[in-house]
């Protein structure tokens, strides 16, 4: 009895508890939901955001309050209790697929546009395409030149191939340009200004890049962060090489869906790039090279691992390259100049690309998408307040206008920069992270916001290499086209990429040609580049 | 009469032994069936697999797993489970009852109940099973799957295998009193839970730790059979297995990858750190051999991130590299060595830096081994004329085998765990002969937007099959060759 009672106890509990939780999970939700058409200001905001946001190490709880304090005195009375959720950066996306996976679904989330085309093919977006023909920020008129070209980008099929939009992006996506070291020029015969508002052919590029590499010590002169990026736009760190080669699927002249890496002009781009590796102009070391492993070799003050060329980000990174570099000394005691050239794309390119902006989106999950898209999204870019918020962040903990004086925290020894203010004057406050440095832009980068604060306050803050960058970037680039998802594209896409990059890297290291490599390519994955193109198609 | 137990005799009529606790006249309660036991596993395994199948569209497929009225799936599991208590319980008889009301939910859902049919995601039409298989649908043709075989071979198994016990034949009689055989008395469960219950309060966090950590996550595994995107899991049968074994070529890639790399790994590790014992054994100098010892421990407790950075460095392809620029002073080679992006250098590398960084620490069992030999073996080696090379074949090394086998065995139970160092080392260009079951499950469900949670479980699931069949092959051998398991 005893043993039998016992026996019976221990596995009966333990089968029934393991076997009862295996078949657990088939409860589905509606996630269709109707508010009546009554616009009602939400109580509570459950927010999905990644670090562009700033983060509560950065004063980012100063930021909500301050944002919840703003929406208060919006339309009708009440205050919205924001709830911002922050996973870690790295983890952000998998941290979204958890949580869309559990009840504790998000009002808002943000998305980059692979993931934005996945949920919205998913039906886990609201549309807000009337929503945003109705808003006030359509209707303010204070839209920026070129912000139709961004927002079209964010109409995207739903499951049925239904085109709407999903998300909004109040800010423009910015893309990578070519940086090139004055001092590296100069050492090479070339005179800056030469080269300044040209654009170059490749003949021309490649020719320049030779005489760089015969004036420095350098291995090299080009150390990208791997010889293909890891995200759209992918061949944006080596733009003058891949030219108009395209590393994915694409919509051809004739509206049909192609494979890009098949194409010629990918061969041609490669060889490029193999050529450019055996010459010694592009890092043999950069496969798998990550993009501070190639910010570092930009910063190199070792002359023998120091790169002079560097696409990388337009805007604010102009300025953060140009502080990096200024006032560092080689070290066979040459100084560093942070006098960078941003050169026009090459004849070859035409133009830089500009990735399509993170959206943020209204879940299928909230109960008054209405109410969250007037009082959280449309206010995003209302020309006052909010919108300075979201540039800015909180007043007091991030930037302030009244007269005060104050000293940054020393580094290295040094003395910290002291700041005086006069009433009114907007500045940027120490950053409560790292106190040796001001804050300088909370979500959205002024320079790239899709409407201006009429009479900015902040814009005398922000400096001219970066204002002057993203106006020369937004001369010279133009918007990147969406890759709709297709269910046999999200399954396969892992497996064509790897093989895409392993071919760019045995091609751009020698060990085949490119020809050779976009033959392997066929061979291997072809049949599921097939069944990719015949999905997009249909 | 004697207790069978303590053999202390009774008092008439006793019904319990008065010194040790045991039931007089009790009846023997019989081997655990365990053909039945198998039989019921399988019937579980057999709820997820397909009873109708799209006869040309793989993930068309229908279980309990999508049943309209998922309580069946739950009964069945109960009149499972319920059938597994009474086997352990002894309770033979009573068991097939409860087997047969299981065949019965079975049948029912079967026959009488609803099943979706997903088009996609929380997209679905209800379907009869008895309709798909008479009239089809549309242009399609369904046919009975092979779930309903697996089914009707684990139900039988688990009735017939009542009858049959397996265990009598490998169960020897040890002519030893069972109660020597442990600590415990015969009292029941719970006079022995109190009595230490210090221990079991301490160990409950564990339990806690373990069930949470371990076996919850395994309730995943179910996954492996529906298409899991974003979120709402569907069923498609076994589509991902037949993808998986049929037309993933970098599945099969990554699989002989981690055998390869695994193996050739640990032959490698396991015999440098047999040649360094050795040679440190020979070292007469206490300080010079602390001193290697510690410097040869070193590198096993830096990060494999750190290392790859180090030797990355070191490596550089470019003419500036410690090694290339060496290599080319030297007249070595003409062109740097692309060591760890060329496909022909990089496992050459892998293996290299494998055994930087874990034969010291390997070395340690092999040391304790050495330092057990008796001296007295040497010297009347040494009388009798033996050599150094001599003392070493017929002394040391016979000495070391068992330890060696020991070591062998044990890491070729971990053979498929290999990861973190292929990870941080691997590049693009060397996916061919880098990629390993677990970066290819990372890659496939990290570096897509869209991954398929549902493939990459598939995967992981086959992988720890696999684990477990060398673990289990090497707990096998561990008792051949030392006389008890691995753990």
């Amino acid at each position: 009895m005893k043993k039998t009672v016992k026996k019976l106890t221990a596995v009966g509990l333990t089968l029934t508890t393991v076997m009862g939780l295996v078949a657990c999970g088939g409860k589905k939700e509606d996630p269709t939901k109707d508010n009546g058409g009554v616009v009602t200001k939400p109580k509570t905001i459950k927010v999905l955001v990644d670090n562009t946001v700033l983060a509560e190490t950065n004063g980012g709880e100063k930021f909500y309050e301050y944002l919840e304090g703003l929406l208060e005195k919006v339309g009708d009375e009440g205050k919205i209790d924001l709830e911002f959720t922050r996973p870690p950066h790295s983890s952000y996306y998998d941290s979204v697929a958890a949580t869309f996976n559990g009840t504790n679904k998000p009002d808002v989330v943000l998305l980059s546009s692979d993931y934005y085309a996945l949920y919205s093919a998913n039906d886990m977006l609201w549309d807000m395409s009337e929503a945003w023909e109705n808003s006030e920020t359509k209707k303010s008129g204070r839209l920026i030149d070129g912000a139709d070209k961004v927002l079209s980008a964010l109409y995207v099929n739903d499951s049925d191939g239904n085109k709407a939009m999903y998300g909004f992006s109040p800010y423009r996506g910015n893309g990578c340009c070519t940086y090139v070291k004055s001092d590296w020029l100069k050492n090479a015969g070339i005179e800056p200004s030469s080269i300044q508002n040209k654009a170059m052919s490749f003949a021309e590029f490649y020719d320049m890049l030779k005489k760089m590499k015969a004036a420095s010590k350098s291995d090299y002169v080009v150390s990208p962060p791997g010889f293909i990026s890891a995200e759209a736009p992918y061949t944006n760190y080596l733009p003058e090489f891949y030219q108009k080669a395209q590393y994915t699927f694409y919509k051809d002249a004739s509206g049909k869906y192609v494979d890009g890496f098949s194409e010629q002009a990918m061969i041609d781009a490669l060889d490029r790039i193999s050529q450019g590796v055996k010459d010694g102009i592009i890092n043999k070391g950069a496969d798998g090279n990550s993009t501070s492993d190639a910010r570092n070799r930009f910063y190199s003050t070792d002359p023998s691992t120091e790169s002079g060329i560097f696409t990388y980000w337009a805007g604010n990174w102009a300025n953060t390259l140009k502080k990096n570099l200024d006032g560092k000394t080689r070290t066979d005691g040459t100084a560093m100049s942070g006098d960078l050239v941003a050169i026009n794309p090459i004849t070859e390119l035409g133009t830089y690309v500009e990735r399509i902006a993170p959206a943020w989106c209204i879940t299928t999950a909230c109960e008054n998408p209405q109410g969250v898209f007037k009082y959280f999204i449309d206010t995003m870019l209302n020309g006052g307040d909010i919108q300075m918020a979201w540039q800015y962040g909180a007043k007091g903990t991030h930037w302030d206008d009244k007269a005060e004086s104050f000293t940054l925290k020393g580094k290295d020894g040094k003395e910290g920069a002291s700041y005086s203010y006069k009433d009114g004057e907007f500045h940027f406050l120490p950053s409560p992270e790292d106190p040796t440095k001001l804050i300088s832009k909370n979500h959205i980068d002024p320079p790239l916001a899709l409407a201006e604060i009429p009479n900015d306050p902040g814009k005398a803050s922000l400096t001219e290499v970066a204002k002057k960058n993203a106006e020369f970037f937004s001369d010279v680039c133009s918007m990147a086209v969406p890759l709709p998802m297709t269910e046999e594209l999200g399954a396969n896409s892992a497996d064509i990429n790897k093989k895409r990059n392993e071919i760019i890297s045995k091609v751009a290291l020698g060990q085949c040609t490119g020809a050779e490599g976009i033959a392997e390519y066929k061979s291997s994955v072809g049949k599921l580049v097939d069944e990719v193109l015949k999905s997009l198609n249909k | 009469m004697q207790c069978k137990s303590c053999n202390t005799e009774l008092p008439k009529k006793a019904k319990v032994c008065p010194k040790c606790g045991k039931i007089v006249n009790e009846k023997s309660s019989g081997n655990l069936k365990v053909i039945a036991v198998f039989g019921l596993v399988i019937a579980m395994i057999a709820s997820m697999l397909p009873f109708v199948q799209n006869t040309s569209e793989i993930k068309d497929a229908y279980s309990f797993m999508n049943i309209d009225m998922p309580i069946m799936w739950y009964l069945f599991i109960l009149a499972i489970v319920v059938s597994a208590c009474l086997l352990v319980a002894r309770k033979d008889m009573l068991s097939i009852i409860s087997t047969l009301a299981a065949a019965a939910v079975f049948v029912v859902s079967f026959v009488g109940f609803d099943f979706r049919h997903y088009s996609k995601r929380n997209k679905f039409t209800i379907v009869r099973l008895m309709d798909l298989i008479q009239n089809g649908s549309g242009e399609d043709s369904y046919a009975i799957g092979f779930g309903v075989i697996v089914m009707a071979i684990g139900i039988i198994m688990a009735v017939a295998g009542v009858f049959i016990d397996v265990m009598k034949y490998f169960k020897k009689d040890l002519k030893v009193d069972a109660r020597y055989l442990s600590n415990s008395i015969n009292k029941s469960i719970w006079t022995k839970i109190w009595y230490h219950k210090g221990f079991y309060i301490m160990f409950v966090p564990v339990v806690i730790f373990i069930v949470l950590f371990y076996y919850w996550p395994m309730l995943g595994c179910r996954y492996a059979f529906s298409q899991f995107r974003i979120a709402d899991p569907f069923y498609v049968g076994v589509k991902h297995f037949v993808q998986m074994f049929t037309s993933d070529m970098f599945f099969w890639n990554s699989f002989r990858n981690t055998l390869f790399l695994s193996i050739i790994k640990l032959v490698l590790n396991t015999g440098a750190a047999v040649i360094i014992s050795l040679l440190l054994h020979e070292i007469v100098n206490i300080w010079f051999k602390k001193t290697v010892q510690t410097i040869i421990y070193l590198p096993h407790f830096m990060s494999w991130v750190v290392i790859a950075s180090v030797f990355r460095m070191i490596l550089d392809p470019n003419p500036s590299g410690v090694v290339n620029s060496l290599l080319l002073q030297w007249g070595v080679v003409d062109e740097p060595i692309m060591f760890l992006s060329d496909v022909k250098y990089w496992q050459g590398t892998f293996f290299v830096m494998n055994i930087w960084k874990d034969t010291g620490w390997g070395t340690i069992l092999f040391l304790a081994t050495l330092s057990g030999i008796s001296p007295d073996l040497y010297e009347a080696a040494q009388i009798d004329g033996a050599n150094r090379w001599k003392r070493l074949l017929y002394i040391t090394l016979p000495a070391l085998a068992n330890t060696i086998i020991t070591v062998f065995i044990l890491n070729l139970a971990k053979v498929m765990n290999l990861f973190e160092s292929v990870f941080v080392t691997s590049t693009p260009g060397t996916i061919e002969v880098s990629e390993v079951l677990q970066t290819y499950v990372y890659s496939k469900t990290f570096s897509t937007s869209m991954s398929d949670y549902g493939y990459s479980t598939a995967v992981g699931l086959f992988k720890s099959i696999v684990g477990m069949i060398l673990v289990l092959g090497c707990n096998y051998l561990s008792k051949k060759v030392r006389g008890r398991g691995i753990v």
